[in-house]
């Protein structure tokens, strides 16, 4: 099991390596871009065919919603660096993160559903309003929470680094402040994933909906087919989740192949909550550099 | 903990690595006076299939779907590209060997629908600052927060000389960033996304280098 997870952990890293070393993440990248584009592209010709109530226009207009959902989540955004932080930093399991990451994608379909819903129907407004909301308003907003998390997984890092450092010395004392006597455990860490921590992930990914997701709604309303567009959203989520589910796994992966490797749970106790502040840290700046120029 | 840190460098942003909302193709014809002296550019932007039909139903362009605008239609919604503001300024450079030169405000030319239901513009920009008989002339089109990615894959032209050979550089991105980084350096790595971001933009695009033949 042990030797498993440590390999797992390096061909995941060893494929993020290669990915990083040689040209290929740019690769990817381009790869990415090209299908966007291709996606794109198609979109408006099934958004046409679905107008002119073409047979089978449905099922390709959402084919072409997934793979948009996918090429567009393989670039940057959409929980990447949320999802994988925290996978990385806690004790999670894998179905956890994976159905975290999951909501997530199907939460941005959600806000982009009801913002269009509500400016365009309720509210009279148009494309440029909505999408300048999004990308002014929203997409700071999602990064400042998304900063938020990464500053509470730090400030959970150092507590449990200072409760682990003076775990040996207050071992046999009476008064223990905090009420733990130990390093955090695994029960205590994993008891922590409680709806609380589902709600500030979900939400401050699904605060901020895809632009695409929003031109194909906004396109959908002005065509009098708004349905197909509430459908389309959803089939684009699925296609982020591909993404950001794989993310999950790939980060929960890493961690225990990672913490696989120290010996003895004393030494664990004090790398668990290393990883944490690490990554709290990390997720904290990355995500606050886009806060920053916003404000 | 190494690879931890290389699963994040992939998410580490930059230049060239945010995602794009709209795809324009674009197209240079580069007019010279009769000295040889570049004073003019059109600019060709088409753009991709959804965005066309997302500013097609802003106007209310082409209600019947029959793939073709009127001559009023056309009127009406010529220049609606070319209100450009803080930030996107036209997204186009010229360098005349190694030098920026100047472009001014844009007038607008054209406006069709192609056959693949495409939107396509044109505006011309005056050029100030080129000297007769340029021998390299190089142009990059790029949006700094790649909202748009632009690519120079429509013809390139030279009207007013003869002789010029244009030819296009797709970026090399591993040149760029190790550009970037140099700079960056050079600024002693305090660096905010906005206030002093070294305008590296260009490397990071497509670039069409005309080289042309001495009179």
């Amino acid at each position: 099991m042990r030797t498993g997870l440590i390999l797992l952990a390096v061909l995941v890293a060893a494929g993020l390596a290669v990915l990083w070393h040689t040209d290929l993440d740019q690769a990817v990248m381009r790869w990415a871009l090209a299908g966007q584009r291709e996606a794109q592209n198609g979109l408006a010709r099934a958004l046409r065919s679905l107008h002119a109530k073409d047979p089978g226009a449905v099922t390709v207009f959402l084919a072409l919603c997934f793979a948009y959902g996918f090429f567009h989540a393989v670039g940057p955004g959409h929980g990447k660096i949320l999802i994988g932080g925290y996978g990385v930093a806690r004790r999670v399991s894998f179905w956890w993160l994976s159905a975290v990451a999951f909501l997530s994608s199907l939460g941005q379909a959600m806000t982009a559903v009801l913002l269009v819903g509500a400016g365009f129907w309720v509210l009279g407004q148009g494309r440029v309003q909505l999408t300048t909301l999004a990308e002014d308003t929203s997409a700071p907003l999602s990064f400042a929470l998304i900063a938020l998390v990464g500053l509470w997984l730090a400030f959970r890092g150092a507590r449990g680094l200072w409760a682990g450092g003076a775990a040996p010395r207050h071992h046999h004392s009476v008064y223990h402040p905090c009420g733990h006597a130990h390093a955090p455990d695994a029960a205590a860490l994993a008891g922590a994933q409680t709806w609380y921590a589902v709600a500030a992930l979900v939400g401050a990914v699904a605060i901020r909906p895809c632009t695409g997701a929003l031109f194909v709604l906004i396109l959908t309303a002005q065509l009098g087919l708004f349905r197909m567009g509430i459908l389309g959203s959803f089939a684009m989520a699925f296609g982020t989740a591909s993404v950001t589910v794989a993310v999950a796994i790939a980060a929960v992966t890493l961690r225990k192949g990672t913490l696989a490797q120290v010996p003895g749970a004393g030494t664990l106790a004090r790398v668990q909550p290393l990883l944490e502040l690490g990554v709290g840290v990390m997720v904290a700046v990355l995500a606050g550099s886009f806060v920053l120029p916003a404000l | 903990m190494w690879f931890l840190l290389l699963a994040f460098g992939l998410a580490v942003p930059a230049p060239g690595r945010a995602h794009p909302h709209i795809f324009i193709d674009a197209g240079l014809v580069l007019l010279h006076n009769r000295a040889g002296r570049l004073v003019a550019v059109e600019v060709t932007w088409r753009y991709d299939e959804l965005y066309s039909l997302l500013i097609m139903q802003d106007y209310g362009l082409d209600p019947d779907f029959d793939g073709t605008l009127t001559q009023a239609e056309r009127a009406a919604t010529l220049g609606f590209d070319l209100n450009w503001g803080v930030g996107f300024e036209g997204g186009l450079e010229l360098w005349q060997d190694g030098t920026p030169l100047m472009l001014g405000a844009p007038e607008p030319v054209s406006l069709r629908l192609t056959d693949s239901g495409q939107l396509e513009t044109v505006h011309r920009r005056p050029v100030a600052g080129a000297i007769p008989m340029a021998p390299v002339i190089k142009a990059a089109i790029y949006d700094r927060e790649f909202y748009i990615a632009f690519e120079l894959t429509l013809p390139m032209r030279v009207v007013g000389r003869a002789g010029c050979a244009p030819r296009l550089v797709r970026p090399d991105l591993d040149a760029a960033y190790a550009i970037l980084e140099a700079e960056i350096e050079r600024l002693g790595g305090a660096i905010s996304a906005e206030q002093n971001f070294p305008a590296v933009g260009a490397i990071f695009a497509d670039q069409v280098v005309v080289t042309c033949a001495p009179a």
